[in-house]
């Protein structure tokens, strides 16, 4: 359902079938592993199956004497990489580490490292080459959960890594804890020491994975001339371009990189692995080489996100809250970089606060180096602090939405690094939710409960560039660069469909490759529709000044004298109306001044934030654990929505990953660092039948930052949901859970006092 | 005059002050600036020409990449965040 | 994955000479385990033998005494889309409709899912409450054994190097009987057992004193189990909740899981319990709606 009252827009607010939908519905659709070459050969990496080592020797011999084998790949292959920070497109990146993750040189630091690589006829051939592949390796212990990381008698995984201050300082002795962040204000004792009430707890969360259904992939043709061809899922060609120059010390203009069709990325699909690896492969070898991952690769391999641990510390009064004492500690696996400042920056960021202090660790583990998933950073800070608001709300007799609306942030509200919020919608959120049919139904039966949270994201601009070259039958072909994840052929084309007044399916849009279009960040942070829609909108505005020029020429009269609208260019005297439609002007194009092309090409800035504010029914069964969504309702200040349907559907799956992240997903370890459930059998991320219809409200609060008001919709509705189902089962049930899953045998356990 | 809001680790550089008042009317000369009040914090944000790796710019709540000529406002308020990735 | 071959015999006969030629043999049955270790490389072979061509392993009848007989490699699918096999043994349809998804059971056999000898094994507690004996052949003959009997430890089953599981023989029902079958995971689909439990019930000609119950239990022992006890603790008494109880207290006795993954030994013991007493009361529950 929407809020929405009567659209000023003809295209905007529809629900078309997507552009690129027959082709991914009949399979005809090409992925990365779809891609076949002449000549085509596979590799296969091996990987360390030890989670701290030190690499002592690695002898590749018998491996390259195997049948069908016809490249051997070590780091030793790859250029010596400097030990610099660099921005690559999506963050900085540490060139040795970005380098030593695709493939070990010194060091394994996790289980599934990759530390060596072959091509083969056949990928059984690469495999078995790959078990003559002999390591030897100095087994150390590794260091598995991030408080265990920070003790000082730790395993170091670098003897290099001092925590670094934003202040410029280092510590003494060498850490596993790469740095350190605060944000604070006010004096928090004394408004501890004046609180009514108090909830002071520990929250931890488990390290889990995006769960997009496509394993990474990459193919890669060394060309004789020298250039580089790769064909990969990515959210981010230009990214993948970039980080291939600089790992393989590469010219950035001789790599062209094809983004295929992405099978989910979430974030995970913004780091490389493969696709240096299958380009010296190809170089190698003289063949263009394929590279897949397996399930269980991507699980031990990928970019997975923190486990958390955050001790926290909420006192209110009157009312209000007043205090907050927060210690973030966020694994960053086995590089430094976690999500802990997104953490820390937005846990606060729906409420007025006057006296804080949370500090940040970013701690590096045994573990893959995490890589971004859907709000970073957000889902487990936002589980922390919404379910300590939870408790506080029953201490004080609050109903637990009216005490989120009166400490609510608004227009002005200093968020905790200082800055003031432009127009925010928190606050519509919990309103929405407060009148929502959902909330005012009574919640009835035996060990049922019902919860509620809030959530935000900072959302991102960036850069994007399109080109819309429009065809003399009137249509207007848009080329691209954002991947398309979330139905954003259709969000942008929509967006040009709109600015030029034409219908929808007149716009025939394109993701195009790296030699292909000016250069696009990645599709993340919630940017594609914003930004590359700002682009978008830019274009059309091009293609409307170039309709008029021509027109008015004809007519003999100034541009200025003409006016564009609703698909037609129109010059009115007091005389006379004359006409031109956006068809007729096109087919003209050849003798009116040849080709008509728009293009937008821009860094987007006013990237509203986006909220959101959940409500979820749970039935928990109380001799088995296992908790059931009976009813969720996710509420969301979306801007405008283009599509809504899309918009609906971003929430959806957002809220679907926060039901597997609270209920059942976690990397399960044993002792020696191995991951014991990487598999879809084990790592139970929810499916069709384990969730409800989830109700999307959609609160429109156009962003003014955007000609159509569009904020990022994708990651916050995976913010309020872990927090939101803790706070139902402690309504069913009577008891906090303040660690993640709340699975059926943490839940039984606890019931039973069985553990 | 930009307000800039200090972060709180470096908020030992400017004598404990968390906001201060400062004239400029671009990035470039309103952290030269601060950096006379508080020596040592253009250095903590600005390497070589740019913003550092591991910090960002946010000028009126928004964390962009910021050029060193971006044009200040009156009234206009700049801080300094952790660098923030998106999924 | 090692290259292997591939062998499709079209008897018995040629199945045992196959097993006999002195290579490392798998069967391939329904193949929804067997390949996907192969290529995990979990198992190695130097032939596949498919069985899916010899008439006796996918073979199907129900005597005139009820009593049924299923073919080793006989897919799941043909089995509970049968209406009168359904009617008669729905405690069987209850493990057959639940081991994978429906282009799995289209595949995937009983004799395939007890032969891969996984203490979770979803047909295997449902068998052994029907009381189901096994029929394994070799060159040298054929022998028999209750399904209970066939499972020696994780991935590890009865059968000699020369011998082939046949058939699985479900015997008919005793009258005032009713068998029941269920598993308990995380999720609703897609998942495998954290515990499970079959139970059948058998009750006196007046429906008020149990006469015997078969209570057994997957994942909760490096074997599927038959809880002898439940029947000794029960036996003679009315079905009452008090009396499954005691059935639920003697399964939590006996099992001796372990802590991974998929669950903790302290919440598998206390599920043994829960869904034994669960089990006895779907059972229960169908001997009543039969008469």
């Amino acid at each position: 359902m929407t809020t929405t009252e009567r659209s000023p827009y003809k295209v905007i607010g529809t629900r078309p079938i997507r552009p690129d939908g027959v082709e991914k519905v009949t399979g005809k659709a090409q992925y990365g592993a779809d891609v076949r070459l002449p000549g085509m050969i596979h590799g296969r990496l091996l990987r360390s199956p030890h989670a701290h080592a030190y690499i002592r020797r690695i002898d590749t011999s018998a491996a390259e004497k195997m049948p069908g084998v016809l490249a051997v790949l070590t780091h030793h292959d790859f250029p010596a990489a400097r030990d610099e920070m660099q921005e690559l497109g999506e963050g900085a990146v540490n060139l040795k580490e970005l380098s030593d993750n695709i493939l070990a040189s010194d060091k394994v630091l996790y289980r599934g490292h990759a530390v060596a690589a072959v091509a083969a006829l056949s990928p059984h051939q690469a495999e078995e080459a790959l078990k003559k592949i002999v390591v030897e390796y100095e087994v150390l212990p590794p260091v598995l959960d991030v408080m265990d990381a920070m003790r000082p008698d730790a395993p170091l995984l670098s003897e290099t890594r001092f925590t670094r201050e934003m202040t410029g300082q280092k510590s003494e002795k060498p850490s596993n804890i790469a740095s350190h962040l605060q944000f604070k204000s006010g004096d928090v004792e004394a408004a501890f020491a004046e609180a009514d009430a108090i909830v002071e707890r520990d929250y931890t969360t488990k390290m889990v994975h995006q769960g997009y259904i496509e394993p990474h992939n990459a193919t890669a043709s060394w060309n004789a001339d020298g250039t580089i061809t790769i064909w990969t899922s990515t959210q981010g060609p230009f990214v993948v371009r970039a980080q291939v120059a600089e790992v393989l010390r590469h010219p950035i203009s001789t790599i062209r990189v094809i983004p295929m069709e992405i099978g989910g990325g979430f974030g995970g699909k913004i780091p490389i692995y493969l696709d240096p690896v299958a380009a010296l492969l190809s170089k190698k070898s003289g063949r263009p080489v394929k590279v897949l991952m397996s399930r269980t690769d991507v699980f031990e391999a990928s970019g997975p996100t923190s486990g958390t641990h955050i001790a926290l510390k909420v006192g209110v009064k009157d009312g209000v809250i007043t205090a907050v004492k927060a210690d973030l500690a966020y694994e960053a696996g086995a590089y430094a970089g976690s999500p802990v400042g997104a953490g820390a920056l937005m846990m606060l960021s729906p409420y007025n606060i006057e006296n804080f202090q949370i500090d940040g660790y970013d701690v590096v583990v045994n573990k893959p180096k995490t890589s971004a998933y859907r709000a970073p950073g957000a889902p487990a800070a936002a589980f922390a602090i919404e379910s300590a608001l939870d408790e506080l709300a029953h201490k004080i007799g609050a109903d637990p939405l009216e005490l989120r609306k009166k400490n609510t942030a608004r227009e002005g509200t200093r968020r905790v690094d200082g800055t003031a919020f432009p127009r925010i919608g928190h606050e519509e959120c919990v309103d929405a939710a407060l009148n929502s049919a959902h909330y005012r139904s009574p919640i009835e039966g035996p060990n049922r409960g019902r919860g509620v949270a809030s959530g935000y994201w900072i959302n991102a601009g960036m850069q994007s560039s399109v080109v819309a070259a429009v065809n003399t039958d009137g249509t207007v072909n848009l080329i691209e660069g954002s991947t398309d994840i979330g139905g954003t052929r259709a969000s942008l084309a929509m967006q040009l469909a709109e600015t030029l007044g034409l219908p929808f399916d007149v716009i025939r849009p394109t993701v195009a490759d790296t030699d292909s279009v000016g250069y696009n960040d990645v599709t993340g942070g919630s940017r594609t529709t914003f930004a590359s829609g700002m682009a978008v909108h830019e274009a059309g505005l091009d293609i409307q000044r170039q309709m008029r020029e021509r027109a008015a020429k004809g007519w003999g009269v100034a541009a200025d004298a003409v006016s564009y609208a609703d698909g037609r260019v129109t010059l009115k005297t007091d005389s006379e109306t004359k006409e031109l439609s956006f068809a007729e002007i096109a087919k003209k194009a050849a003798s009116t001044g040849g080709p008509i092309v728009g293009r937008g090409s821009l860094t987007a800035r006013g990237a509203g934030a986006a909220y959101a504010t959940h409500i979820v029914d749970v039935e928990v069964d109380p001799d088995t654990g296992k908790v059931t969504i009976l009813r969720y309702t996710a509420v969301q200040d979306v801007g405008t929505a283009i599509h809504p349907s899309y918009v609906e559907g971003q929430i959806q799956g957002g809220v679907v990953q926060g039901i597997g992240w609270a209920l059942n997903e976690e990397y399960y370890y044993d002792d020696d660092g191995r991951m014991a459930n990487s598999s879809y059998l084990d790592y139970r991320m929810p499916t069709a039948l384990d969730v409800p219809m989830i109700d999307a409200v959609l609160v429109e609060v156009p962003n003014p930052g955007h000609p159509y008001g569009v904020r990022g919709v994708g990651e916050v509705p995976i913010v309020p949901p872990l927090a939101a189902i803790a706070n139902a089962i402690a309504d069913a049930t009577g008891h906090r859970f303040t660690s993640l899953p709340m699975s059926p045998r943490r839940v039984v356990e606890e019931l039973h006092g069985l553990s | 005059m930009a307000m800039v809001i200090v972060p709180a680790p470096l908020r030992d550089l400017c004598g404990g002050a968390a906001r201060l008042d400062v004239a400029g009317a671009t990035l470039e000369e309103l952290l030269r600036n601060v950096d006379a009040l508080c020596p040592g914090f253009y250095g903590r944000v600005i390497e070589n020409g740019q913003v550092r790796p591991e910090v960002a710019v946010a000028i009126n709540g928004e964390a962009a990449n910021y050029p060193l000529f971006e044009p200040l406002s009156p009234g206009s308020e700049v801080t300094i965040i952790p660098a923030i990735g998106g999924g | 994955m090692e290259a292997f071959d591939y062998l499709a015999p079209h008897s018995l006969l040629e199945a045992y000479a196959a097993l006999g030629n002195g290579r490392r043999s798998l069967m391939l049955a329904g193949g929804t385990d067997v390949i996907v270790q192969l290529r995990e490389d979990r198992r190695h072979c130097d032939q596949l033998i498919d069985l899916k061509h010899i008439p006796e392993m996918m073979s199907m009848k129900l005597t005139p005494e009820g009593r049924l007989e299923i073919g080793a490699a006989k897919p799941l699918a043909e089995i509970y889309e049968d209406g009168e096999i359904a009617r008669r043994f729905p405690a069987l349809i209850d493990s057959a409709t639940i081991i994978g998804g429906t282009a799995i059971q289209s595949r995937a056999s009983f004799g395939g899912n007890l032969c891969n000898a996984s203490p979770a094994a979803d047909s295997a507690p449902a068998l052994m409450a029907l009381a189901a004996r096994l029929v394994i052949g070799s060159s040298r003959g054929t022998r028999e054994m209750p399904v209970e009997e066939f499972f020696l430890g994780p991935g590890r089953n009865a059968l000699q190097p020369d011998e082939l599981l046949l058939q699985v023989i479900v015997p008919a029902q005793p009258a005032h009987s009713g068998a029941f079958y269920h598993r308990f995971i995380p999720r609703n689909e897609m998942d495998i057992a954290v515990a499970s439990a079959g139970a059948r019930i058998t009750l006196d000609a007046a429906g008020e004193r149990i006469e015997s119950v078969r209570v057994a239990l997957g994942a909760v022992a490096a074997t599927p189990l038959m809880v002898a006890g439940a029947n000794t603790a029960v036996v003679g008494k009315p079905p009452t909740a008090e009396t499954f109880a005691l059935a639920g207290q003697a399964a939590a006795e006996l099992a001796t899981p372990i802590t991974d993954m998929r669950g903790s030994i302290a919440q598998r013991k206390h599920l043994a319990s829960v869904l034994t007493v669960r089990a006895l009361e779907g059972a229960l529950l169908r001997l009543r709606e039969n008469h």
